[in-house]
């Protein structure tokens, strides 16, 4: 069974959207601010509501993406979630 | 010892008691302060500082300490420095406390239409731009914070006298040669610095909240081309954030307030060298021909 990925703390990361093309996010449980892409936006929120595998993460991006008419823009989810595990925003869990 | 100087003033929403034995700071005082609206001071005060002299060795050069609340925040500097030093003491004051609002460290200056706040690194120009405006019908509500209440495009003035440095002293006489200035005071960890009396409009002591109606990150670059050019709101976000002195110490309110701040109004960059055209950007802006 593949790794899941789960937000960091118990608090969803807030997220201020003011639709271009990255997002402001802060994370409450270390307090800090973030810039973050919009795929990785759409992961976040997909998170906030449950731990996900990257296979679904990444079904949920090409849906995103699918909804925004940028199919055509490959994204690295993968990297992309060990950015944010770097940056204390996600972890993993088994 | 007897104080050449004690009076409670009111500046903004806050009350300051300023003493000092020192008897050369009672002139700039009365001429940067004479028209702020006094206080008892035996009324609630909030910042209660001094300036006050400290003894050394025999021949040293003269020192003095800033106080808040009697006790001691600073090393004790020269006393040449002294009145400078009241005006960081007095910023001091206002950048660690005060955490009822989101406080930007940015100038802020107003037409009739609302407010524009100035966030800048010192040495972009913010208070260059503040002294401008203010010697031209604009008015100052403060050249060092941006005082938001939180959930609210609300500014609340807090206009002191306002600081320059350099060049921008010399620029400013040129323009104007009836400006009122504090003492020129040389060789600071900023130069030179001098405080220009900019409390020219009506309003200038009225403390209610003023509504923000844009954001300007002001850039003074001489050699480079002038530019007013909007910028995006996830940038200004986080270098308005960069400028805030509590902004992290507000947490998760912090966030909040500067969403509604950010989202609330457009934002610009301004790069200037020119201060006739950085004039006509600001009347544009207050114009409201920016756009929303």
């Amino acid at each position: 069974m593949s790794d899941q990925w789960a937000l960091t703390g118990p608090e969803s990361p807030l997220v201020y959207d003011p639709g271009e093309d990255t997002v402001v996010c802060y994370n409450p449980a270390s307090g800090d601010t973030y810039r973050l892409s919009r795929p990785a936006a759409v992961l976040l929120s997909h998170l906030s509501q449950h731990p996900a595998s990257l296979e679904s993460l990444e079904q949920r991006l090409a849906t995103s993406a699918g909804a925004a008419g940028s199919e055509g823009q490959s994204v690295d989810v993968s990297g992309l979630l060990e950015e944010m595990e770097a940056l204390g925003l996600l972890r993993r869990v088994r | 010892m007897a104080h050449a100087l004690d009076q409670a003033l009111r500046i903004g929403p806050y009350t300051y008691r300023i003493r000092s034995e020192l008897p050369e700071l009672a002139a700039p005082v009365a001429s940067l302060y004479g028209a702020f609206p006094k206080a008892d001071t035996n009324s609630y005060i909030d910042f209660d500082v001094s300036l006050s002299p400290v003894s050394g060795r025999p021949g040293g050069t003269p020192r003095a300490i800033f106080r808040f609340d009697h006790r001691d925040h600073f090393a004790p500097v020269e006393r040449r420095h002294a009145f400078a030093t009241l005006e960081w003491g007095m910023n001091w004051c206002v950048s660690v406390h005060c955490n009822e609002y989101l406080k930007l460290h940015a100038g802020v200056v107003a037409t009739a239409h609302g407010a524009i706040v100035l966030p800048g690194v010192p040495g972009a120009g913010k208070s260059t731009l503040c002294a401008l405006l203010g010697l031209n019908g604009w008015r100052v509500l403060s050249d060092e914070h941006a005082l938001v209440t939180p959930g609210t495009l609300d500014v609340t003035p807090i206009y002191r006298p306002i600081s320059l440095k350099n060049e921008s002293i010399t620029l400013i006489e040129s323009l104007h040669s009836g400006a009122t200035f504090g003492p020129r005071i040389v060789d600071t960890h900023k130069g030179t610095v001098s405080h220009l009396k900019a409390d020219q409009h009506p309003d200038t002591f009225d403390p209610r909240p003023v509504t923000v109606r844009a954001i300007v990150f002001p850039h003074y670059r001489a050699d480079a081309e002038q530019r007013l050019a909007r910028r995006s709101k996830t940038s200004s976000f986080l270098t308005a954030a960069y400028h805030a002195f509590n902004y992290s110490l507000l947490g998760t309110g912090g966030f909040e307030a500067m969403q509604t701040l950010i989202d609330g109004v457009p934002c610009y960059d301004l790069q200037y060298h020119d201060p006739e055209w950085a004039l006509r950007a600001f009347d544009y802006l207050a114009r409201g021909e920016g756009g929303a």
